[in-house]
């Protein structure tokens, strides 16, 4: 595989409600996440859902990290791309400690092209 | 669209009310458009130079890679608008609305963005050297890997505004409001902070050496491994910041305010602390060694592990502080 990226795929349960319902802690814990993943932070939205619900999205210079809260089931998913350098399991391990969460199941796929020879083909009809 | 040498402001203006809003390319310097409604144009790659285009309304307009050296865009409104990579030089902008608009990459050098508004703008690694942004609202922006050196922010908006990796060296900051704004690994050396508030922002490894810091509000910012050398914190607020790790050396904290600010591992040596206020902080195996403690509050401080070798504590407050070897001084 020619590999772009680092792709985890998360979900976490028995988080406190209060927690994944409050737009501030999930920024916060979104800001200490890309600091202990050492990536660089570009842009962050953060958007509180009625009645109850937040989603949370950085873009990185490294890709990006979601999240998405469904606070009446203790539950949130989220997903860390992460290309090049950082430290995408750093980075879920402290949002998993910063939202309390109990148990979480975590995929982790490598995003890219299935051979080397493959992306080279894709390349040169680019330029065709 | 017919040649490029026949276009002036006016046939622009005729062909757009017929429907028409592609002029990619289109050369028209010196193009009067004030006070016109050009909403959803497409100016990709124009040639506007000394444009003008205040009082314009210019929505969601596309600008990508266009050159507007000079251009008067004064209290035009170009929400959405795209000036992606374009000429941006020396333009003037009083008062613009420019919210949510795209400026990545652009040349933005001597701008004059005087209260213009640039909420949600997307600023990264725009070039804003030597820029006016007085009192300009950048409230959510993003201006990662911007360089706003000698820029003037004197009273700008930068609330949760995103500035990682910015170089910010010279900047002026003064009284300018940062809450909860990020400056991770910014370079803010010799910027001028005094009276900015910078509550709850976080500048971890940012470097403040020889900045101007004095009557800053820092109150719950995290700055965990800044370096503040030299800086100047004279009558600030830290209360609450963290500077886990942070260089401070030489740096003057006169009557600063630091009740129950996080100092571990802090390096303090040579530092000015006269009368600074330390209750309840956490100096623990923080570097004092030469520092100047003259008349400081250190009540209820904790001071475990940390190196007062060299340390003037003339006239220091101690009351239930807990000294180098763990006992408690009453």
């Amino acid at each position: 595989m020619e590999k772009m990226g680092t792709h985890l795929v998360v979900d976490a349960w028995q988080a406190p409600a209060e927690l994944l319902n409050d737009p501030e802690q999930i920024r916060a814990a979104m800001i200490e996440a890309i600091a202990a993943g050492e990536a660089t932070l570009i842009d962050l939205c953060v958007h509180q859902f009625s009645p109850h619900g937040v989603t949370a999205t950085a873009t990185l210079a490294e890709s990006h990290i979601a999240i998405h809260t469904w606070p009446e089931y203790g539950y949130f998913a989220a997903d860390l791309f992460f290309c090049g350098k950082g430290k995408p399991k750093v980075a879920m391990k402290v949002l998993q400690t910063a939202l309390q969460a109990k148990e979480v199941k975590m995929h982790e796929m490598d995003r890219g092209f299935p051979t080397a020879s493959m992306k080279q083909r894709l390349e040169a009809s680019m330029y065709k | 669209m017919s040649s490029i040498e026949s276009w002036n402001a006016q046939k622009i203006l005729e062909q757009y009310h017929q429907g028409d809003r592609n002029f990619i390319k289109i050369e028209l310097n010196q193009a009067d458009f004030q006070k016109s409604n050009l909403n959803g144009i497409n100016l990709n790659q124009a040639q506007l130079i000394e444009v003008n285009l205040q009082q314009a309304q210019l929505i969601n307009a596309n600008f990508t890679k266009a050159n507007l050296y000079q251009g008067k865009i004064d209290q035009a409104k170009l929400v959405l608008a795209n000036f992606a990579q374009s000429n941006l030089s020396q333009t003037s902008w009083v008062e613009a609305d420019l919210t949510g608009a795209n400026f990545s990459g652009a040349m933005m050098n001597r701008a004059n963005l005087a209260e213009a508004v640039m909420i949600q703008c997307n600023l990264v690694h725009a070039q804003l050297q030597y820029s006016n942004c007085l009192k300009t609202n950048f409230t959510g922006a993003s201006l990662t890997g911007a360089d706003l050196t000698n820029a003037n922010c004197q009273s700008a908006i930068l609330t949760k505004t995103i500035l990682t990796n910015a170089n910010l060296t010279k900047i002026n900051l003064k009284k300018a409001s940062l809450i909860q704004a990020y400056l991770h690994s910014s370079n803010l050396q010799q910027a001028n902070l005094e009276g900015a508030d910078l509550r709850f922002a976080d500048v971890r490894n940012a470097d403040f050496s020889g900045a101007n810091l004095s009557y800053a509000n820092l109150e719950n910012a995290n700055l965990t491994g800044a370096n503040l050398t030299g800086a100047n914190l004279s009558y600030g607020n830290l209360t609450e910041a963290n500077l886990t790790g942070a260089n401070l050396q030489q740096v003057i904290l006169h009557e600063t305010n630091l009740t129950a600010t996080n100092l571990l591992n802090a390096n303090l040596g040579q530092a000015d602390l006269s009368q600074a206020i330390l209750t309840q902080a956490g100096l623990l195996f923080t570097n004092l060694t030469d520092a100047n403690l003259t008349g400081a509050d250190l009540s209820q401080a904790n001071l475990i592990g940390a190196d007062l070798s060299g340390t003037n504590l003339g006239q220091v407050s101690w009351s239930k502080t807990i000294m180098p070897n763990g006992k408690t001084r009453k």
